[in-house]
């Protein structure tokens, strides 16, 4: 009788690793201002453009394009914390 | 857009969100095309949509969605098998099709995002391991090459092998030096040395051939049995030796060896 490996249909290491950052992903967007998570989500999920949202939220064109830039920042910054 | 000759942040991470005009879009995709630095802070706001990208919550498909889109699928699996030449003739809807245009490409940037972010984190992985095992396998190579080392100069024909003793009597104290000049390999054993105060120590010194100053080889303090050794301490490359000696010096060591000479040994020829 021989040992045979079976190879697993899921890479548990990386499908673990994967978990944990949606996680901390998770966990930081939920950490930023509500103002700026509300505009990226509008910008990503619901597709809308900067003038369309400056338009919607009454916010000056600049702070749109700001708020968006510092949302983004931080979950980069939170992720590689 | 630019700020002064490059594009500003804010104007990037809109362009990756696909959020600025065709007219913008145009202008900053011309720009990144030439601009390297443009060119990678585009690259991290795209790294930035992955994460967002990961955020978003997965939902439950309803009860019974699986099975109606596997017998879909069944369905038309079948139908195609029986009319396998006839091409389905789709009516053409402009609104359907601007809602589709409109949402396709960002389900398959999201899409892509995601698959982008996964792969980075496993490449991060593998890197980091590559990475320690590299290091694990130089360290290994070096430990490997400092052995052979101590083989070569104790095996060699061409090793000087000295037997240093007291030059005065009783001749208690000795050491004995195997010493390779080609490759500065040394290696020392002291026996019966006595035990030194807490601010000296041993140091041993190799008489260069050519009759220029002793060159330190090594501090070294003997254990309880009076034992000590100095095994591969650094030395030039290709330097015979006259003499070997030991001196007591103070515990940081000396340049210049301190009288008196407490051990001393010839070297024969290369040889010998």
């Amino acid at each position: 009788v021989e040992d045979v490996v079976l190879p697993a249909s899921t890479d548990l290491s990386a499908e673990t690793e994967r978990n944990l950052m949606i996680e901390k992903v998770r966990a930081v967007m939920k950490e930023l201002p509500p103002e700026q998570q509300r505009l990226v989500e509008l910008a990503f999920f619901e597709g809308m453009s900067h003038t369309e949202i400056a338009a919607m939220t009454g916010d000056a064109l600049g702070t749109v394009k700001t708020r968006i830039r510092s949302a983004l920042m931080s979950l980069r910054k939170g992720v590689q914390a | 857009l630019t700020n002064g000759t490059h594009i500003s942040g804010e104007d990037l991470a809109l362009h990756a969100l696909q959020a600025l005009t065709a007219e913008e879009s145009a202008a900053v995709q011309a720009h990144v095309a030439e601009c390297e630095v443009c060119r990678a802070e585009l690259a991290a706001a795209m790294g930035d949509l992955a994460l967002v990208a990961l955020s978003a919550k997965s939902q439950p498909l309803p009860k019974g969605a699986r099975d109606r889109f596997l017998t879909r699928v069944a369905k038309d699996a079948k139908q195609a098998e029986t009319h396998p030449k006839l091409a389905k003739i789709i009516p053409f809807n402009p609104a359907a099709v601007g809602k589709v245009s409109v949402w396709a490409p960002r389900v398959a940037v999201a899409a892509l995002l995601i698959i982008a972010a996964g792969l980075s984190w496993e490449v991060m992985h593998l890197d980091m391991r590559l990475r320690q095992e590299a290091a694990t396998l130089r360290r290994m190579a070096e430990e490997n090459a400092k052995a052979q080392a101590v083989v070569d100069a104790l095996t060699a024909p061409a090793a000087q092998r000295v037997l240093l003793t007291s030059v005065k009597t009783p001749p208690s104290p000795s050491g004995r030096a195997v010493y390779l000049p080609s490759t500065g390999a040394l290696v020392f054993q002291g026996n019966n040395l006595a035990s030194l105060p807490a601010d000296k120590t041993y140091e041993l010194w190799v008489i260069p051939a050519n009759g220029s100053a002793p060159i330190p080889a090594g501090l070294f303090r003997p254990d309880t049995a009076g034992n000590a050794s100095v095994v591969m301490p650094e030395l030039p490359r290709g330097v015979p030796a006259k003499a070997f000696g030991v001196t007591v010096e103070k515990a940081s060591g000396s340049d210049t060896p301190t009288a008196p000479i407490l051990l001393a040994g010839a070297a024969p020829a290369a040889g010998e």
